[in-house]
C-alpha cells in the first residue's frame, strides 16, 4: 500500500543484538496492523501549473499539466495553452506534489535551492534555449537566483520561476518546460550561464531531469 | 624432507601412479633395497571417531620418485609396505570432510597413525542412507557445480554473484551499484532462482533487477550451483536454478578453531577482514558454538578512463550460532545480520528520453570530468539492513529414519535514496520484508528391494510473509501471503543406477491491499481481475488463491563398469512457478529508468516443462563434463512494452517527460542451451589446463523472437603451472586466463534502449600459495583482473547503458587458519611424531 509517511515499524531492526532480533520478529508482526508514520521524504512532481498574467493587465491565464497516479500506469494530461499575438506575459511556474494531502508545494523548495535548478522553456519559443526556424513567441527569463535568496556560489543565474513570454504570431505549436536539478557534483558547481545555450546546441546537460512536459501551444 | 621428496612434490598434482582400493596396498617397488618399512593408519571422522571408507592418500614416502596414492578400506585403514626410512608427507582426502596433511617420521619397521578428517556433512542417520554414509554428498541429477576449500578462499570478498560467475552456466546480471549484481544461472535471474543459505530461503526484494542479494558469501564453507530446475525439493522459485550456501558444521570435537583473513583490492581500492572461531568445550561435550563476522569498504569503481563516481559501498555481516550434536539429536539456534551501503553511480541519472538515447551513443557519461573515485557515498544510494534468525533440529528416530526441523525468521529492510532537494533527508522508497519460515521433513530409513535400496524423503513446508513500501509514489503495493507446500522425494539407488521421482504440490494465498490511487488508476488500466479485487476503503484489496503442482524424474547412471568415474545424468521436469507481487501489481517508475512497469492480477502460473541431460567424467586428472538443457515456457511472465492511446500515444505522459510502458505479460517461451567444461591436471607435470564454455537461447514463441537480457556465448581458458611443494609450503600455482564474450546477435531492437554491446575478451592471471605451521595454515594469493585495460560492456550489465565497466585490478587476499583440540581420551599414535592429523587444507 502506498503510504505517504514513512513507517516506524520499519527503523526499528536497526539495532543489531540477538535480543532485538527477538523483539524484531514481534515488532514485524506488529507493523501488520499498524499505522504509525514518520513525516514525507518524497518530492514527487505530479502537477505543474503555468500562469501567464498579461504585463499590460488582464485577467492571467492559468494552464497545468496533471499527473494524478505519479508514475503509475496512468497517462498524465496537459491543457492546451491558449495565447493571444502581440501580447506580452509574465509566466510564473509552480511544481507541486498533488499526491499528498494536503497538497505539497516544491516551488518552495525550489526557490530554497535555486542555485541548484533551473527551467528550461524550449519547443516552437525562441529563447536562451531554443532556436525554433519559425517561433510562435519569445522567452526571456526575468528573475536571478538572488531574489530567492543569497547568490552564494558562482554568478548570479537566472532560475525561471519567473519569465517573459511574447506571444508573437498566430498560430500552433508546442511549448515545453523542463525543470533541471543541478546539485553540486563533488564540490563542483554544475549549473552554469551556459546551460540554455548548451541545450539549444542539442548538447546534453548535467544533473537530472525533474520536469520534462510539453503543451500544445496556440496563438491567435 | 629429503631431496628426493622435492623432486616427489613437485607432481603434487600429477595424478595417481597407484591406486590400490584394497586395504593392503602394494606400491611400486623401492628404489633401493632395504626398505622394509610399513606403515599403518586408519581414518575416522573428527568427532564420531566413525571409520572412513574411500579416503585417498597420498603418500611422498623417501627414495621414490612418484607419489603412492591408496585408499581406505571399509574399516578405514590403510597399510602400506616397502617403505624407506625418513619423513613421508601424506595428504588425505574424502569427500565431503576437510583435507588433512601430515608428515609422518618412518623411523621404525611399524609405524601406525590415526588421522581425523573433520565432516563438512550435517550429520545422518546412517538408517537414511543409501550407499556411503560418509561420502554421501548432495547428488542431483541436474548439472551442479561447487566451491569449496582454496577454490572459494581466492573469491573472498566478493559478492555473491561475482563469487559464483567463474562457474559455466552462471553469468552475473550487474546493476548500477558498486559490487552489486544478481546471479544468473542458464538466462533466469531473481524470481526464477533460489538461493538457499544453510536451508533457510533467502527472502528479499529481490523483484528490481538492481538489487542484488543480500546473501554473505563469508559465511559458506561450501557454494553449490544446481543448474537447471529445483522445484520438487526447493519450491517453485527454484525454476531456473538453486544457489546453495553452507556454512561449516559446528566442531564435534572439543576445541577452538577458526580463520581470520583480509583482503585488498586495487579496482576498486579498498578491502576488508574476516573472522570466525568455532568453539567447543570439553565439558558438556557435542555442544559447540560460533562467532564469526566481516567488513569490507571500497571506493568508486574505475575505468579504463573514468571514475564511476559514487559507486563507493560498504558492507559488515556478524553472526553466532550455537548447537548440540550427538548421534540421537542435533540442534542449533543461531543469529546473522548483514549491513550494506552501496552508491548508485552518478552515471545513471534521470534523464529525457533524447538525452537517454544520445548517451547510450556517446559511449561516456556527459560530467565525467567531474567524477572521482572516493569512498563517499552520496545519493542516490542503497541501505539495507538484513536480518536472520533460526532454529533447526534433527531427531533420529531409530530405526524409522530421521525428522529434520527448521524455523527462520527473515526481516529484509531496505532504503533507496534519490536525488533530491536538501531539505529532505531520508529514503524515497523503504521496504520492510518479514517471512516466517517452517521446514519439516522426513527422512524414512533405507528400505532394500533385492538389489536396489529406496531412500526419500517427505517434507512440508510453511512460510508468512508481509511486505510494507513506503513512498509517495505507487510501485509495489503492501501484501501478505502465506504459502506452504508438501512434496516427496523418492531415490532408487543400485549399484550403478539411481533413479529419482518427486512430485511437490503447493499453495499461496496472498492479500495485497491496494492504496486509491494505486487502486483506481490499475482499475481503469483495466489491470485488476473482478472476480479476485474489490474496493475497500479509500483503495481496495486484491485476493488471490493458487494452487499449483511439480514433479520431478531423475536417472543417473555409471553405464561403464570398469570406469565409475562416468556418469550420465538425465533430468525430466515440470514446474510451476506463482507470479510474483511486482509481476501482478507493479505500478510505477522503474528506478532510473525512463520507462514505466506495470503488472496485471490476472496473471497465473507459469509452467514449463523441461528436461536436461549431462555426460561427466571425474578422474584422479580429468574432469570433463557436458550439459544441454532445454525447456518450454507455458505462460512464461515476460516484461514487454505496451502500446498506449492518449496525448503522448504510444507512450505515457509523465512530468518526467514521455516514457515507455512495460508490462508483465504471459507468452510461451523456450530456453535452451548447453555448458561444457574440463579440468586437466597433466600426469606426472606440473601443468594444468582448464576451461569452459555455456550458450544459452530463448524465444519468445508467440511473437518468434529472441527474448531479452539472455546472456552472450561465453567462454573461459586458463594455464596453470603447479610449484613443487616445499617443506613449509605447498599447493603453490600461478594462472594465466582468457575470458572471450560474445556480442549478444539475438535481441530485438524495440525491447532495448540500445544495442548489445561488442564482443571483449579479458585476460586474466592469479598466483597463490600455502604455508603450513603446526595446526595453522596461511593462505596467500594474488588476483589480476582485466590485465589489458580493456574498455569493454556487458550485455548483462544495467551498466552499460551509462558507463564502461571496471578496468585493470589486483586482489590480494591472506587467511590463516587454526585449529586447537583440547586434551582429551584418544587412542595414540604409535611410532610417528604426528599426535593427530587435523584439516589443515
Amino acid at each position: 500500500m502506498v503510504r505517504d509517511m514513512q513507517s516506524d515499524c520499519i527503523c526499528l531492526p536497526r539495532v543489531g543484538a540477538l535480543a532485538s532480533a527477538l523483539a524484531l520478529a514481534l515488532s514485524a508482526v506488529a507493523c501488520e496492523t499498524s499505522d504509525d508514520h514518520g513525516h514525507d521524504e518524497n518530492e514527487v512532481i505530479s502537477l505543474v501549473e503555468l500562469t501567464f498574467t498579461p504585463t499590460g493587465g488582464g485577467a492571467p491565464l492559468v494552464f497545468e499539466f496533471n499527473d494524478p497516479d505519479g508514475d503509475g500506469g496512468a497517462s498524465g494530461v496537459s491543457d492546451r495553452i491558449d495565447l493571444t499575438a502581440g501580447v506580452e506575459y509574465s509566466l510564473g511556474v509552480r511544481f507541486v506534489n498533488s499526491l499528498t494531502e494536503p497538497p505539497d508545494d516544491i516551488t518552495d523548495e525550489v526557490k530554497a535551492e535555486a542555485e541548484d535548478h533551473l527551467v528550461f522553456v524550449l519547443g516552437d519559443v525562441a529563447g536562451p534555449a531554443s532556436t525554433p526556424s519559425s517561433a510562435l513567441a519569445t522567452h526571456a527569463y526575468a528573475d536571478l537566483e538572488s531574489d530567492y535568496g543569497t547568490n552564494a556560489v558562482g554568478d548570479d543565474l537566472p532560475v525561471g520561476l519567473v519569465n517573459t513570454i511574447t506571444a508573437k504570431d498566430a498560430g500552433s505549436g508546442e511549448l515545453r518546460l523542463i525543470l533541471r536539478h543541478l546539485p553540486e557534483l563533488n564540490g563542483q558547481p554544475q549549473k552554469s550561464g551556459d546551460l540554455p545555450g548548451e541545450l539549444a546546441a542539442g548538447r546534453d546537460l548535467p544533473g537530472s531531469v525533474d520536469v520534462d512536459i510539453s503543451f500544445e501551444l496556440v496563438v491567435s | 624432507m629429503s631431496p628426493g621428496v622435492f623432486a616427489l612434490v613437485a607432481h603434487l598434482f600429477g595424478g595417481a601412479t597407484v591406486e590400490p582400493a584394497a586395504q593392503q596396498a602394494a606400491p611400486e617397488p623401492p628404489d633401493s633395497a632395504g626398505c622394509a618399512a610399513v606403515w599403518e593408519a586408519r581414518v575416522v571422522e573428527s568427532g564420531t571417531a566413525e571409520a572412513l571408507p574411500g579416503a585417498r592418500l597420498e603418500l611422498r614416502a623417501p627414495g621414490r620418485t612418484s607419489p603412492i596414492v591408496v585408499r581406505t578400506a571399509d574399516d578405514g585403514r590403510v597399510r602400506v609396505e616397502g617403505l624407506c626410512a625418513g619423513e613421508m608427507t601424506v595428504t588425505v582426502t574424502k569427500s565431503e570432510h576437510s583435507p588433512a596433511r601430515l608428515t609422518v617420521a618412518l623411523l621404525d619397521p611399524n609405524t601406525s597413525s590415526r588421522i581425523e578428517l573433520e565432516a563438512l556433512h550435517a550429520r545422518h542417520s546412517e538408517h537414511v542412507i543409501a550407499v556411503d554414509v560418509h561420502g554421501e554428498t548432495p547428488t542431483s541429477v541436474s548439472a551442479s557445480e561447487s566451491l569449496a576449500g582454496a577454490e572459494l578462499a581466492r573469491g573472498r570478498g566478493k559478492g555473491l554473484a561475482d563469487t559464483l560467475a567463474g562457474m559455466s552456466g552462471v553469468t552475473t546480471l550487474r546493476g548500477t551499484a558498486g559490487g552489486m549484481g544478481k546471479p544468473m544461472i542458464r538466462g533466469h535471474i531473481g524470481r526464477r532462482n533460489l538461493i538457499l543459505v544453510d536451508g533457510i530461503r533467502h527472502e528479499s526484494q529481490d523483484w528490481g533487477i538492481d538489487h542484488a542479494p543480500e546473501v554473505d558469501p563469508y559465511s559458506a564453507d561450501r557454494i553449490t550451483v544446481i543448474k537447471g530446475a529445483g522445484t520438487t525439493r526447493f519450491g517453485a522459485k527454484a525454476i531456473g536454478g538453486v544457489v546453495l550456501l553452507e556454512s561449516r558444521p559446528l566442531p564435534q570435537r572439543p576445541g577452538v578453531r577458526g580463520e581470520v583473513g583480509t583482503v585488498g583490492f586495487s579496482n576498486p581500492l579498498g578491502g576488508g577482514g574476516s573472522a570466525r572461531v568455532d568453539y567447543a568445550p570439553t565439558r558438556g561435550r557435542g555442544f559447540a558454538m560460533r562467532f564469526e563476522g566481516n567488513l569490507s569498504r571500497h571506493r568508486a569503481v574505475v575505468t579504463p578512463r573514468y571514475a564511476l563516481d559514487n559507486t563507493g559501498a560498504s558492507t559488515w555481516n556478524a553472526g553466532t550460532q550455537l548447537g548440540y550434536s550427538s548421534d540421537a539429536v542435533d540442534f542449533g539456534v543461531g543469529y546473522r545480520i548483514m549491513r550494506a551501503r552501496g552508491g548508485i553511480c552518478t552515471c545513471l541519472r534521470i534523464s529525457t528520453p533524447e538525452e537517454f538515447n544520445r548517451s547510450t551513443l556517446r559511449g561516456i557519461p556527459v560530467d565525467v570530468g567531474s567524477y572521482r573515485a572516493d569512498f563517499e557515498i552520496e545519493r542516490a544510494k542503497q541501505e539495507i539492513w538484513h536480518h536472520i534468525l533460526f532454529a533447526r533440529a534433527r531427531v533420529k528416530l531409530g530405526r524409522a529414519g530421521e525428522v529434520h526441523a527448521l524455523y527462520a525468521f527473515q526481516f529484509n529492510d531496505r532504503k533507496e535514496f534519490d536525488v533530491v532537494r536538501k531539505s529532505v533527508e531520508g529514503p524515497q522508497f523503504s521496504f520492510g520484508l518479514a517471512t516466517h519460515a517452517g521446514d519439516l521433513r522426513f527422512e524414512h530409513a533405507r528400505l532394500q528391494l533385492r538389489e536396489w535400496s529406496l531412500v526419500g524423503t517427505l517434507g512440508a513446508t510453511y512460510s508468512h510473509q508481509t511486505n510494507r513500501f513506503t513512498a509517495s509514489t505507487t510501485l509495489i503495493p503492501d501484501y501478505r501471503q502465506n504459502s506452504w507446500a508438501v512434496y516427496d522425494i523418492e531415490r532408487f539407488v543400485h549399484e550403478r543406477v539411481e533413479l529419482e521421482i518427486g512430485a511437490r504440490y503447493e499453495g499461496l494465498h496472498r492479500v495485497a491491499e491496494l492504496g486509491e490511487r494505486d487502486y483506481l488508476g490499475q482499475q481503469a488500466g483495466g489491470r485488476l481481475d473482478a472476480g479476485t479485487c474489490k474496493a475497500s476503503g479509500p483503495g481496495g484489496v486484491c485476493e488471490h488463491i493458487f494452487n499449483t503442482a511439480s514433479a520431478t524424474l531423475g536417472l543417473l547412471a555409471r553405464p561403464i563398469r570398469r570406469a565409475p568415474e562416468f556418469t550420465s545424468r538425465l533430468q525430466l521436469n515440470s514446474s510451476a512457478r506463482i507470479p510474483s507481487v511486482d509481476e501482478n501489481f507493479m505500478n510505477g517508475a522503474a528506478p532510473s529508468f525512463p520507462i514505466l512497469g506495470v503488472g496485471s492480477s490476472k496473471i497465473g502460473v507459469e509452467r514449463s516443462w523441461g528436461g536436461e541431460s549431462t555426460l561427466q567424467y571425474d578422474g584422479d586428472w580429468l574432469l570433463v563434463e557436458a550439459s544441454g538443457h532445454a525447456a518450454y515456457i507455458n505462460d512464461y511472465i515476460y516484461f514487454f512494452p505496451q502500446r498506449l492511446e492518449g496525448q503522448c500515444a504510444p507512450l505515457s505522459c509523465t512530468s518526467r517527460g514521455p516514457l515507455p510502458v512495460f508490462a508483465f505479460t504471459p507468452t510461451d517461451a523456450f530456453f535452451g542451451g548447453g555448458e561444457l567444461r574440463f579440468d586437466l591436471r597433466a600426469p606426472r607435470l606440473p601443468f594444468g589446463l582448464a576451461g569452459s564454455a555455456s550458450w544459452v537461447r530463448a524465444v519468445d514463441l508467440r511473437a518468434d523472437a529472441p527474448l531479452a537480457l539472455v546472456p552472450a556465448d561465453r567462454y573461459w581458458l586458463a594455464g596453470r603451472y603447479y610449484f613443487p611443494d616445499t617443506k613449509v609450503s605447498g599447493r603453490g600455482y600461478v594462472e594465466l586466463n582468457a575470458t572471450a564474450v560474445a556480442r549478444q546477435r539475438r535481441y530485438q531492437p524495440e525491447l532495448d534502449f540500445s544495442a548489445p554491446p561488442p564482443a571483449y575478451v579479458l585476460l586474466g592471471a592469479g598466483a597463490g600459495v600455502e604455508f603450513l605451521a603446526d595446526q595453522r595454515i596461511f593462505r596467500l594469493s594474488l588476483v589480476g583482473t582485466n590485465l589489458l585495460n580493456v574498455r569493454y560492456r556487458d550485455y548483462t550489465s544495467l551498466l552499460r547503458y551509462f558507463a564502461d565497466e571496471a578496468g585493470w585490478g589486483l586482489q590480494l587476499r591472506f587467511s590463516a587458519e587454526f585449529d586447537v583440540a583440547f586434551a582429551e581420551a584418544r587412542p595414540k599414535t604409535r611410532g610417528s611424531r604426528d599426535a593427530r592429523a587435523r584439516h589443515l587444507l
